[in-house]
């Protein structure tokens, strides 16, 4: 786990030559060069929860960018500040960003995340 | 001269120039940051941009451009614009990686935005089989480690 998400991290910092060593996991069959993970990451921010839960299963390697905190907090942040959480299957559907607690535990089988989103999402 | 009647020649990788006004140059901050830092060069090569793309991010930019100098820009400007977004992304996947590439280089923040909520939008419902198949990538998870992990998010596999 470490080992992935120190990969992570450099593939954030060297995007440009991570496909020396990611190779495998990220060249697309369009083009030579691969999509950076920052952008990975966006498009990730983008999708509902219950699609995020299915591309961890895509690759060890999406999944480990799926776990890390830099797309977590991202993905939390724009679900508060872009749309109502919707997702079914946590149990608060149709929370107003007013109603939020300052601080409340997100936990799942792809997060383990505590944090104050109050503070995120009203920037 | 003027400076909004300014001509700048970029050069695609294949060599083949596309001469835009300053204004469209400058949309791509890449090159404004270029500008702004002193190169006075009428002639910007964009090598890692092939002539098919660089004309699209071109023709985006123009647009952009265009509806943006127009005075007392209307409610219909905007809806027009928002049209044109959505039927200049309206492209293949292979296409889309390009523009969106080309876009995040170039640091064309508008064209990398559509472009990932296009990619965002097309993937969303696929199953994890599709989209390794979008981006070319190998299931390196052991028969039984997919089974724990499908498990694990079960419930984004239901309807």
């Amino acid at each position: 786990m470490e080992d992935l998400e120190q990969q992570f991290s450099e593939g954030l910092i060297l995007s440009t030559s991570r496909h020396e060593t990611h190779a495998s996991n990220s060249v697309r069959e369009y083009s030579l060069d691969p999509i950076p993970d920052d952008l990975l990451v966006e498009i990730f921010s983008l999708v509902p929860l219950k699609s995020v839960a299915r591309f961890s299963c895509v690759s060890k390697y999406w999944a480990s960018i799926l776990r890390h905190h830099d797309f977590t907090e991202l993905f939390l942040t724009k679900s508060l500040t872009c749309r109502r959480l919707r997702s079914e299957k946590f149990g608060f559907i149709n929370i107003d960003e007013d109603m939020l607690p300052n601080h409340f535990v997100f936990s799942g089988p792809l997060f383990n995340y505590k944090g104050k989103l109050g503070i995120h999402c009203r920037g | 001269m003027s400076e909004s009647n300014k001509k700048i020649s970029l050069i695609s990788s294949e060599g083949e120039a596309f001469e835009v006004s300053e204004a469209v140059a400058r949309e791509f901050e890449i090159v404004a940051h270029m500008l702004e830092d002193g190169c006075s060069g009428s002639s910007i090569p964009i090598t890692t941009v092939d002539s098919n793309i660089l004309g699209k991010v071109i023709e985006y930019c123009t647009k952009h451009v265009e509806v943006g100098n127009v005075e007392g820009n209307s409610e219909k400007a905007e809806k027009d614009l928002e049209e044109f977004d959505k039927r200049f992304i309206a492209v293949e996947m292979n296409t889309l990686f390009s523009l969106i590439l080309a876009a995040n280089y170039l640091n064309v923040k508008g064209l990398l935005n559509i472009g990932c909520q296009k990619v965002a939008d097309t993937i969303k419902d696929m199953k994890p089989e599709e989209v390794r198949s979008i981006f070319n990538i190998e299931n390196d998870y052991t028969p039984a480690e997919e089974e724990v992990v499908r498990k694990e998010n079960e419930w984004a596999f239901q309807p």
